[in-house]
């Protein structure tokens, strides 16, 4: 039994189709909750996705929106969340619902920015924490501080790299991306960012994201790996 | 007739049982709203009754019909995210799913708990529509809607599927291409979407040059929720799909959950998680079998969100007959949505009702139109229809006049059109104003 996702981009043997069981999902969910937590998402917290429900953002949020998922974000965070699809002309009611629910974060896929910007010029919404994501791309900074400017909130992007069932986000400390390295393994492979997942190795896959490691420790993850990726 | 493969024992039940288990479910749910709901509380209050003084189901139009306005403005005032209609037993898994509609979009509470439970009504419905274990089965629902929920619990723990494919995108039409490619690629069995999208399917499989029989072959169900379709309009589009396999069920987050058969008279409730009622719109007094009205519901599960006769705005009617196919579940019809009633005569109208006669003539089975509704309204009814490629229009006009004098007693007058706007989904309701515009 295992759970078949059509994909946003083929993968390289030119398959848009990934087939995940229970392991993967797990594993991939355990990602997602250390992002949740990296956001500031704590036990009691609603956090809202402006995503389509074949993202990982989406179906890894809860064991109840994902079939053969154990614990998805949402229960190993404590968390309640809200999806709210990933189309933009479904924003005014995602500004609605942000509104009556008072999600502390809020997970959104990238080509929404301008849509959500057109929105905000006429509300005001209390999102403490916006999280841009991406696939296989860094969020682009000058959508990142326009969507700050707007909202008066942080913003943070979030790479994904289907793939490999990667997903690393940035800190609002030291501002790189964590990656944990419990869950992935990563190297740089001819300057761009490589990995593969400690729950699924043979999942290796090697980006077209120039990277550069960041030397030091940040106090949010001691132990992270931290990545400073261009766009 | 009896069920050849029932689900449970529930399946062989008289239907009478199946009335009386939801009718104690249903004062079990009243009494509890009653002690512990304070949004329900109030209501109880103001209409001076507890719910010991609703002893048939006569006494229920006592009770409020609670709209969907009513819940839009109790979540932009209350506190959130708990607005005084919910309730939890325990610490448990949980999300918020949004409730679309004309009205606005309201906020659901739902704990694993009751997931399961209704859930459990879903498998029983999806069972009778022919999904069984070791299928591949199609999530197309998005993640904010019931369906998904109940999607995900049905095909991985009650009805353990093969395969649980999730296209890229949501249902909206305009993802049909990527929606096409999994079903070709994946050969599911089993999908319940929206109607909308199927439409759209089949106008990207005309545009690949696909045949729809051969691209929807491998379902040995294709079920459609989400807009009613009259018995013609369903046997052209069975025919198109591929003979046997569309199935229409009738459904809303707030509470229903139901499944269409092969008989294809109505749509089987599932009483173990909804009652269900059909009331006089005006007085909410319940209508007996056979007579048109508001379709009211109450959930039957006291947890999440609770939603005690709600009238989400739907009219239909309980069939008074027992359905060929042996199921014993009550069978409900709907027609339409209450503000798309318009008044001709001393008729209030459905497009439904316009539409089933219009069936009545080939040549226009497949041929949009609209019904107009007048400020004023007038004693004939005025239809404005897409003119058909090379059709004798004259002859047309006199069998549509033929067919709509017998059926509903009125004369009418008819306005042909190049083409219709393609946002007119279906057969809509227009105003007068828009006539002008087309």
């Amino acid at each position: 039994m295992e759970l078949v996702v059509q994909l946003e981009r083929a993968l390289p043997d030119g398959s848009r189709y990934q087939r995940l069981g229970p392991k993967e999902l797990g594993g991939y969910a355990l990602a997602l909750a250390r992002c949740w937590r990296l956001a500031g998402l704590e036990r009691g917290d609603r956090v809202m996705i402006m995503d389509f429900g074949c993202s990982p953002l989406s179906y890894l949020a809860s064991s109840m929106y994902c079939p053969f998922l154990r614990r998805g974000a949402a229960e190993m965070v404590g968390c309640i969340p809200v999806c709210n699809d990933g189309v933009g002309t479904v924003i005014p009611r995602a500004i609605r619902m942000i509104e009556v629910l008072q999600p502390r974060v809020v997970y959104l896929r990238g080509d929404l920015v301008p849509p959500l910007l057109q929105a905000l010029q006429e509300t005001r919404l209390c999102v403490r924490t916006w999280v841009v994501g991406a696939e296989e791309a860094v969020p682009s900074a000058a959508d990142l501080d326009r969507l700050a400017q707007a909202s008066g909130g942080e913003v943070l992007g979030l790479v994904r790299l289907d793939a490999a069932l990667f997903m690393a986000q940035q800190c609002s400390r030291c501002r790189a991306f964590h990656v944990w390295t419990d869950i992935y393994r990563v190297w740089e492979d001819r300057g761009c960012l490589a990995t593969a997942p400690r729950f699924s190795p043979d999942r290796s896959y090697v980006s077209s994201l120039p990277l550069r490691i960041v030397k030091g420790m940040c106090r949010q993850g001691p132990r992270h790996i931290r990545l400073a990726l261009l766009p | 007739m009896a069920v050849a493969e029932p689900f449970d024992e529930k399946d062989l039940w008289p239907t009478e049982r199946l009335w009386a288990m939801a009718w104690r479910r249903l004062k079990r749910v009243l009494g509890h709203a009653y002690q512990r709901l304070p949004f329900y509380r109030k209501r109880f209050e103001a209409a001076d009754i507890t719910p010991d003084d609703i002893r048939t189901p006569s006494d229920l139009a006592r009770l409020p019909l609670l709209t969907k306005a009513e819940v839009l403005a109790l979540q932009a005032q209350g506190e959130a995210p708990f607005f005084g209609m919910e309730w939890w037993a325990r610490q448990e898994p949980s999300v918020f799913l949004l409730s679309s509609g004309t009205v606005g979009t309201a906020l659901l509470w739902e704990p694993w708990s009751k997931m399961w439970r209704r859930s459990l009504a879903c498998a029983r419905a999806y069972w009778h529509m022919g999904l069984r274990p070791g299928m591949k089965a199609l999530i197309v629902a998005p993640s904010w809607h019931l369906v998904s929920l109940l999607d995900r619990m049905v095909f991985e723990l009650i009805i353990p599927c093969e395969a649980v494919i999730v296209p890229w995108g949501t249902h909206l039409p305009l993802y049909a291409g990527p929606l096409l490619d999994t079903i070709l690629d994946q050969r599911p069995h089993f999908v319940n979407m929206f109607l909308p999208m199927l439409y759209a399917l089949l106008a990207e499989c005309r545009l690949r040059g696909v045949d729809p029989k051969e691209a929807f072959s491998s379902f040995r169900t294709l079920g459609v929720t989400g807009a009613g379709m009259t018995l013609k309009a369903w046997q052209e589009l069975d025919k198109v799909v591929g003979e046997g396999k569309l199935l229409e069920g009738y459904g809303h987050a707030e509470a229903v959950v139901s499944n269409g058969c092969r008989e294809r008279l109505g749509h089987h409730l599932m009483l173990e998680s909804a009652y269900v009622e059909v009331v006089d719109p005006q007085s909410g007094t319940p209508l007996p079998p056979g007579k048109r009205g508001l379709i009211v519901s109450t959930v039957l599960i006291p947890q999440g969100s609770l939603y005690i006769r709600f009238a989400p705005g739907d009219i239909g009617e309980l069939l008074p007959e027992p359905c060929p196919c042996g199921l014993p579940w009550p069978l409900i019809e709907v027609y339409g949505r209450i503000e798309d009633q318009v008044q001709v005569g001393h008729l209030t109208l459905l497009p439904y009702d316009v539409r089933t006669c219009l069936d009545e003539v080939q040549e226009l089975v497949a041929v949009s139109g609209a019904v107009v509704r007048r400020r004023v309204p007038l004693p004939y009814l005025e239809v404005l229809m897409e003119r058909p490629p090379g059709a004798n229009v004259s002859a047309l006009e006199q069998r549509i006049k033929e067919v709509i004098g017998r059926e509903l007693g009125l004369e009418v007058k008819i306005y042909w059109a190049q083409a219709l706007p393609a946002r007119w989904k279906g057969t809509p309701v227009i105003e007068e104003e828009e006539l002008r515009n087309v």
